[in-house]
C-alpha cells in the first residue's frame, strides 16, 4: 500500500542570483510501514524533500510543478487549515538540531500539551501527561524529564523528547533529517536502535533523511540516493548496497572508511555541483569514469532495472 | 617498527587542563573553586612520521589536548615535550619558533578561513607575519602549497574568495595554510566531520600523503572511528578527560581492551561490520564533565562494572605490544 | 545595468540619483550659481548694483538691458535664495563629510581595540560610549559647538563626537563575534600579533556594517548641521546655509514670503532622503535578507 506519492516535484529556490532549482523533478514512493532512506550529500536536494512534503519551505521558495499524494490527497492543493491539521498528526518531521522541535521557555509537558490542544484533542491535562509519560518511557526517557526545560536534558534526550512528539498523534509518516548527525556516536547508536523498535512497534512509515550509508543499511528498507536535485538509484536497501548499479552510488560507497575494508580510499574526483548553474545533461557526468557524450547531452530517465530504478544511460 | 628507534616528536607528561567554573552562591559560601577537568591526567608520546588519533566522544578533552599542544591554551599541570623541550617554560623568542613548527587545522571549514580575504592572502599571511622571505617568494611558496594540496591551477585559486569554494576546497585550504611555515607537527580537529561525505576521502587521501612526501607529523582528533581506521598509526580513546586504552591500529581494532572502546567500536554504523568478539552496550549517556562519576569515569554505564570500580581510578596497564588500558578488569590484583 | 528588482536595489537607484545631483550642486554650484549669495550686491559688467528684497520666484530685474533672473527669488538681504541653495549645498556637505570621517575614524579604531582588547578597558569605554550614545545627537552637538565656537571645522568636530558611539557599538559588537572564530585562531597560530590580527584579519570584516552606517550618519550629520545653525549656533553670517536660512525664512513666512525659508528646507529633505536611500540600498545589498536564500 503506497502512503506517500512524490510526481515529478520541481522546487526552486529565489537568491540573488536568480533561481537555483533544489529538486528538478523528482518522483518517489514510501509505502505504507516502510523505512525509507533518502541519502545525499549537500545540494543533493534531500532536505527540501522533506520540507515539501511538510508544506514548510521557506519564504523565498517555490513549488514549480508536480503533486505529493498523502493517503491519496493532493497536498499541495490543501488550504492552511488543512495544511495544519496534516502536520503533527498525518506527517510530522524531526530535525537535525533538537531545539528546532523545542521551545527553550516552555518545559517539556507543555510541548505535549500544546500539541494535543492545537490538534482539536479535548483530553484533561492530566491525561496528556499520562500519554506523554508512557511516550517518553518508550523512547528512553526518564518521564521525570517532563517537568523539566529543554536545557536541563541531554542533546540524546532532546532529540528523543523530539521523536516523542513526532510519534505522539500517531502520524502515518515520520519524515526524520539528519536527526543523528549532531549527536555523539554512542547516542546515535542508540537512536537508530530506538527507530528500529519503533518501526516494529508503531508501524510508522519512516522517511530517513542523512548523509550516512550506514545508518541507511542499519535501518532502511528501501534506500533512494539523490544527487544534485535528482534521484540516482532507488532499490531495496541491502541489494543497492552489496551491488550498486549507479556510478555515483558506487563511488560513495567506495569513498567511505569502513574498518576492516580497504585502507586504500578512493575519493569522488571534481567537486560537487554548483546548482546555480548545474552540469548539462546527467550531472554526475563531470565526475563520473563512465560519461560519454549522451550523458553530456541528455538527461538519463529514472528507469526500471530489474527490482531497481536507475537513472543513468550506462546502467 | 619499534618506538625506540624512532625519534618522538610530541610527549604530553600528566597533562592537567582544569577551567575555572563561574562560582555560584553555594560555591562562595562553601570558599571553594569548582572546575571543568578538561583534560585530567593524560599521557602520551608520538613518535616522528606518525599520524596518532585522539578518538573521543564531547566531553572527552581531545580538543583541549589539541588547544594545548598548539599553544592557545595553557596547562594547569604537566607537561608537553616538543623534541624533548618542554613548549611552556620556552622564553617568548623560542616559543614563537615553536609556533612555526606546529599548526593547526580546524573542524569547520566555513569559520577557519578569513571571508573577507582573498585565499591566496590568507595562505600567504603566515609567511607576512613571521617575515619570511621577499614578497615575491612569499607569492611562490604559497602557490606551490596550492598545487601540493591539489587546488590546481593555482593563479586561479590565489584570486578567489572563500564562498566560492565547495567544503572540500576550503579545507584544503586550511591545510595550505598550515603548511606554509612547513610545519614539523600538524594538529587536525575533526578536519572532515563538515564535509560532504564524498569528499571526505580526498582529505583523508591528502593527510597521508603530506605524511608520507614531507615526513609531517599528524595528530588527528576525530569522533569518527572509521577515518581513525583508515589513516593512522595509534590511536589513543579517550572519555571524560583521560585516556582509557592507547594501542597501534590494528591492534586496538582487532583487540578492544577498554569496554568504552568495545561500545564505539559496536557503535559504528557498518555496512558489512567489522567481526568483534561482542557487543558492548553502554547504558545511558555521557555525564556532565563538571561533574564526573567517581572512580572510574565510566562505571555507572559499563556493564563490567564491580564494586573496586566506584572507588578507585583504575591506573595504567601496559599488556602486550604498546597496548596501554586503564581498567579494573585488567588490574593485577 | 539591468532594472533593479528588490527594494534594496530601488533604493539604492532613487538615493544615488538623488545624492549625485546634490553633489553635484556641492561641487559646481559656484560655478552655476548666477546671482549673489553674500551680498546685496550684484555685479553686472563691473558696476555692482544691489539688488531688491524679497522678490518672489521668477523675478526679473533689468538693468542696462541685461536681465537678470531669480528663479527662487530673494531673501531679505536681496540675495539670490537659488545661489545660497547651491552654496549652501557645498558647505553642509562639508560638514557632514567631514563630521563622518571623523566619527568614523574615531570610533572605528575605538572600537576596534576595545572589542580586541577585552577587560576593564573595554568595559570602561563601552560605559562612557553607551553614555554617550544615550543623549541625543543634538544636544551633544549644541553642547560641543557652544564650547568650540564657531566655523567649519569646529562644526564638524561638535557634530562627529554624536556620531563616534554608533561607529563604537557597532565595529565593537563585530570585533567581538569574529574573535572567537577559527581564522583568527589560525593566525594566532601563525604567529600573528595582535595588531597585525586586528588590522588585516578582523577590519575588513567589519567594513559591511561600517559602509552601511556611513550613509545613514552622513544624512544624520546634515540634520543635525541644519539644526545647529538653525539655531544660530556654529556657523558665521554671510555663510550660506540651509539651516540657517530656513531660521530666517521662518521668520518671514507668515508674512508671505514663503521662498526664503520653504527652498532650503526642501533641499535638506531631498539630500537626507537620498543619503537614506542610499544607505537603506547599500545595507540591503551588503547584507542580504530574510526573504532571500
Amino acid at each position: 500500500m503506497t502512503l506517500l506519492e512524490i510526481r515529478n516535484l520541481k522546487v526552486s529556490y529565489n537568491t540573488r542570483r536568480g533561481k537555483v532549482e533544489a529538486l528538478s523533478g523528482v518522483s518517489l514512493d514510501v509505502k505504507q510501514g516502510e523505512v525509507l532512506g533518502v541519502v545525499g550529500e549537500s545540494g543533493s536536494g534531500k532536505s527540501t524533500l522533506g520540507l515539501a512534503i511538510m508544506r514548510i519551505l521557506p519564504r523565498y521558495s517555490q513549488i514549480e510543478q508536480g503533486e505529493i499524494f498523502f493517503d491519496g490527497r493532493d497536498i499541495l492543493k490543501l488550504d492552511d487549515e488543512e495544511l495544519r491539521e496534516m502536520r503533527g498528526k498525518e506527517v510530522s518531521i524531526v530535525f537535525q538540531d533538537p531545539y528546532s522541535s523545542l521551545n527553550p521557555v516552555r518545559k517539556i509537558v507543555d510541548h505535549f500539551i500544546e500539541l494535543f490542544t492545537e490538534h482539536g484533542y479535548t483530553y484533561e491535562k492530566e491525561e496528556i501527561e499520562k500519554i506523554a509519560s508512557q511516550l517518553l518511557e518508550k523512547m528512553g526517557v526518564p518521564p521525570e524529564k517532563l517537568h523539566d526545560y529543554p536545557h536541563q536534558l541531554s542533546g540524546g534526550q532532546r532529540q528523543r523528547v523530539a521523536i516523542a512528539l513526532g510519534l505522539a498523534l500517531n502520524p502515518k509518516l515520520l519524515i526524520a533529517d539528519e536527526i543523528t548527525t549532531a549527536l555523539d556516536a554512542l547516542v546515535e547508536a542508540q537512536i537508530v536502535e530506538l527507530l528500529k523498535e519503533i518501526k516494529k512497534d508503531y508501524k510508522t512509515s519512516i522517511m530517513f533523511i542523512t548523509h550516512n550509508m550506514g545508518l541507511v543499511a542499519q535501518l532502511a528498507d528501501r534506500i533512494a540516493v539523490m544527487y544534485a536535485g535528482r534521484l540516482v538509484e532507488v532499490g531495496k536497501t541491502s541489494e543497492v548496497i552489496e551491488k550498486p548499479r549507479h556510478p555515483y552510488t558506487r563511488a560513495l560507497l567506495l569513498s567511505v572508511p569502513r574498518i576492516g575494508g580497504s585502507k586504500a580510499l578512493q575519493p569522488i574526483p571534481g567537486e560537487p555541483p554548483d546548482m546555480r548553474k548545474p552540469p548539462s545533461g546527467c550531472r554526475f557526468h563531470p565526475r563520473c569514469p563512465l560519461a560519454t557524450d549522451l550523458c553530456v547531452r541528455e538527461i538519463p530517465v529514472l528507469r526500471n532495472i530489474g527490482d531497481r530504478y536507475v537513472a543513468c544511460h550506462y546502467a | 617498527m619499534s618506538h625506540a628507534t624512532m625519534h618522538e616528536i610530541l610527549r604530553v607528561e600528566n597533562l592537567k587542563v582544569y577551567f575555572p567554573l563561574k562560582r555560584t552562591i553555594e560555591d562562595i559560601v562553601a570558599r571553594r573553586q569548582r572546575f571543568l577537568k578538561a583534560v585530567d591526567n593524560v599521557s602520551f608520546n608520538m613518535p616522528e612520521g606518525a599520524i596518532m588519533a585522539l578518538v573521543g566522544e564531547s566531553g572527552s578533552g581531545k580538543t583541549t589536548i589539541a588547544r594545548t599542544v598548539v599553544g592557545l591554551v595553557e596547562p594547569t599541570d604537566g607537561h608537553v615535550y616538543f623534541r624533548g623541550r618542554d613548549i611552556f617554560s620556552l622564553e617568548r623568542e623560542e616559543f614563537k619558533v615553536y609556533r612555526r613548527k606546529v599548526q593547526m587545522i580546524f573542524q569547520d571549514p566555513a569559520v577557519s578561513l578569513n571571508p573577507r580575504m582573498k585565499i591566496g592572502d590568507q595562505v600567504k599571511y603566515p609567511l607576512d607575519v613571521n617575515k619570511i622571505g621577499t614578497k615575491e617568494e612569499r607569492v611562490e611558496k604559497t602557490m606551490k602549497v596550492l598545487k601540493d594540496v591539489g587546488l590546481s591551477p593555482p593563479e586561479d585559486f590565489y584570486n578567489r574568495y572563500p564562498h566560492q569554494l565547495s567544503g572540500g576546497q576550503k579545507q584544503r585550504v586550511a591545510i595550505a595554510r598550515s603548511l606554509v611555515l612547513e610545519p614539523e607537527l600538524l594538529i587536525a580537529d575533526e578536519p572532515i566531520s563538515n564535509i560532504d561525505v564524498s569528499a571526505r576521502a580526498q582529505i583523508l587521501n591528502l593527510l597521508q600523503q603530506l605524511r608520507d612526501r614531507l615526513h609531517l607529523s599528524i595528530l588527528y582528533i576525530t569522533h569518527d572511528l572509521s577515518s581513525a581506521w583508515a589513516i593512522s598509526d595509534q590511536v589513543a580513546v579517550m572519555y571524560l578527560g583521560k585516556i582509557v586504552e592507547m594501542a597501534p591500529t590494528s591492534e586496538i581494532f582487532s583487540n578492544p581492551l577498554h569496554p568504552y572502546t568495545q561500545a564505539l567500536i559496536s557503535a559504528v554504523p557498518s555496512l558489512k561490520g567489522f567481526p568483534l568478539a561482542r557487543k558492548t552496550k553502554l547504558r545511558g549517556e555521557i555525564p556532565s564533565p563538571v561533574n564526573p562519576p567517581s572512580g572510574c569515569r565510566l562505571h555507572p554505564r559499563c556493564p563490567f562494572a564491580m564494586p573496586v570500580c566506584r572507588e578507585k581510578e583504575p591506573e595504567i596497564i601496559t599488556l602486550g605490544r604498546d597496548h596501554i588500558v586503564a581498567c579494573h578488569l585488567y588490574s593485577k590484583s | 545595468m539591468r532594472k533593479p528588482k528588490t527594494f534594496g536595489e530601488w533604493c539604492l537607484l532613487a538615493g544615488g540619483i538623488l545624492t549625485f545631483i546634490v553633489l553635484l550642486f556641492a561641487l559646481i554650484g559656484d560655478l552655476i550659481a548666477p546671482g549673489n549669495t553674500t551680498s546685496s550686491y550684484i555685479m553686472i559688467d563691473g558696476k555692482s548694483v544691489e539688488v531688491p528684497p524679497l522678490l518672489p520666484p521668477l523675478s526679473r530685474l533689468h538693468i542696462d538691458g541685461r536681465t537678470v533672473t531669480f528663479i527662487l527669488g530673494t531673501d531679505q538681504l536681496g540675495r539670490d535664495v537659488f545661489s545660497r541653495l547651491l552654496a549652501g549645498a557645498r558647505f553642509v556637505l562639508a560638514v557632514a563629510f567631514l563630521s563622518t570621517v571623523v566619527s568614523t575614524v574615531i570610533g572605528v579604531f575605538l572600537g576596534l581595540i576595545s572589542g580586541y582588547i577585552g577587560g576593564l578597558f573595554d568595559r570602561t569605554l563601552s560605559l562612557v560610549m553607551d553614555s554617550l550614545y544615550s543623549l541625543p545627537g543634538l544636544i551633544v552637538a549644541i553642547a560641543l559647538a557652544a564650547f568650540l565656537g564657531t566655523g567649519l571645522v569646529n562644526m564638524s568636530l561638535a557634530i562627529a563626537v554624536a556620531y563616534i558611539p554608533s561607529y563604537f557599538r557597532m565595529v565593537r559588537g563585530n570585533v567581538l563575534s569574529l574573535k572567537g572564530m577559527p581564522f583568527i585562531e589560525a593566525s594566532k597560530i601563525a604567529g600573528a600579533s595582535s595588531l597585525s590580527i586586528a588590522l588585516r584579519q578582523i577590519l575588513p570584516n567589519t567594513f559591511p556594517s561600517i559602509a552601511s552606517l556611513l550613509p545613514i550618519t552622513f544624512a544624520d550629520a546634515i540634520i543635525t548641521e541644519a539644526g545647529l545653525s538653525f539655531l544660530g549656533l556654529g556657523i558665521e553670517p554671510p555663510t550660506p546655509d540651509w539651516g540657517f536660512d530656513l531660521n530666517k525664512g521662518r521668520q518671514f513666512f507668515l508674512a508671505g514670503y514663503w521662498w526664503i525659508g520653504i527652498f532650503p528646507g526642501l533641499a535638506i529633505v531631498i539630500t537626507v532622503l537620498g543619503f537614506l536611500l542610499l544607505g537603506e540600498g547599500l545595507n540591503e545589498v551588503l547584507n542580504p535578507k530574510r526573504w532571500e536564500a
